[in-house]
């Protein structure tokens, strides 16, 4: 089956000044959110002041990018992060996910794990709850109140040593 | 419909807080939204995941253009930290799709002239039926299914 071509997207791009040539960064909004929004370009205005180049898009149906929001996937969503970082900024990136925009990092990042080589999370919203529980593990854990708690401990049980400290590292 | 009688006491919770909004008033009015924004937020990005087994439709853009006939921005979802599981998701189903309801009897409170395309989106006909029937024959095909979609109805309800 293949998918109807994504709506023409709205987007801003600033480059590097000459001479920069560090990863383009690149920011994911939350759910029907906007580049409009205060972090969006507040990371703008930061990235104009150092030099460094960035990117800020609205995700299909949403904000000035055509498309209805009715007829979106989430994989729609990372289908439009993709096409930002292969038509766009043409290089390495850092994607800074915001809420839903955390989730579709990861996406993102799982699908170009060379071109995106930093991922920066602002409460982002990645489903770390599923690893390794049934569901039925999950709703017990869950009216218990003890899922968090429980997947973590479950989780860096599972883990290296390596892998434990770079996740402590980014919490 | 055993999965309203099993939230029943979660929903009375919600039903008494947003009571308390005097929706004739642009200002009390508009926080009323922005509350139903983050939450409304964070479900329907939580169910663009989790692939439920029946159909929702979002609202996430109705509230967003009442909010900004207003005035105000979309403000920053809440989190809904639940696992993407199908039957988990139908209770979020259930809470957000059921909301149309109580939105339409909102609806009418909400001051002349004030925007109100969020409480007066309603059902389409037959629509609420319909998912009350598929609900009813999950839980009868499903034995683990009450549970489960109980323990997403009372996250989601918990958000308000």
């Amino acid at each position: 089956m293949t998918r109807p071509p994504r709506p023409m997207l709205a987007f801003h791009h600033v480059e590097a000044r000459d001479g920069n040539t560090a990863p383009t960064v690149v920011f994911l909004p939350g759910y029907a959110s906007d580049m409009t929004g205060t972090k969006a370009t507040a990371l703008e205005a930061w990235a104009r002041a150092t030099g460094h180049a960035h990117i800020r898009f609205d995700y299909g149906g949403c904000g000035a990018s055509e498309g209805a929001f009715a007829d979106q996937t989430l994989a729609d969503w990372r289908d439009d992060v993709l096409a930002m970082i292969d038509q766009v900024a043409k290089g390495p990136v850092v994607l800074v996910g915001s809420s839903m925009g955390g989730w579709l990092m990861l996406l993102a990042a799982k699908a170009r794990p060379e071109t995106v080589v930093g991922l920066v999370g602002i409460a982002p919203a990645p489903d770390f709850t599923d690893w390794g529980f049934t569901t039925e593990e999950k709703v017990a854990l869950m009216s218990a109140g003890q899922l968090e708690r429980a997947t973590f401990a479950y989780l860096m049980a599972a883990m290296s040593d390596a892998e434990r400290d770079a996740i402590v590292k980014g919490l | 419909m055993r999965l309203r009688a099993a939230t029943a006491a979660a929903h009375a919770r919600v039903d008494a807080r947003f009571g308390a909004y005097d929706l004739t008033d642009p200002d009390d009015y508009a926080r009323f939204l922005i509350q139903h924004a983050r939450a409304v937020g964070a479900a329907e990005a939580y169910l663009m995941r989790a692939q439920p087994t029946v159909a929702w439709r979002a609202r996430m853009p109705l509230i967003a253009a009442d909010l900004a006939a207003l005035g105000h921005g979309v403000p920053a979802a809440a989190m809904l930290d639940l696992p993407s599981a199908p039957n988990i998701a139908d209770g979020v189903v259930y809470v957000l799709e059921g909301s149309r309801l109580g939105g339409q009897l909102l609806s009418r409170q909400v001051g002349a002239g004030l925007p109100h395309a969020y409480l007066g989106a309603t059902h389409l006909p037959g629509e609420w039926r319909d998912l009350r029937q598929q609900f009813d024959a999950r839980d009868a095909a499903d034995a683990a299914w009450l549970a489960q979609a109980k323990a997403g109805a009372e996250a989601c309800f918990a958000l308000f």
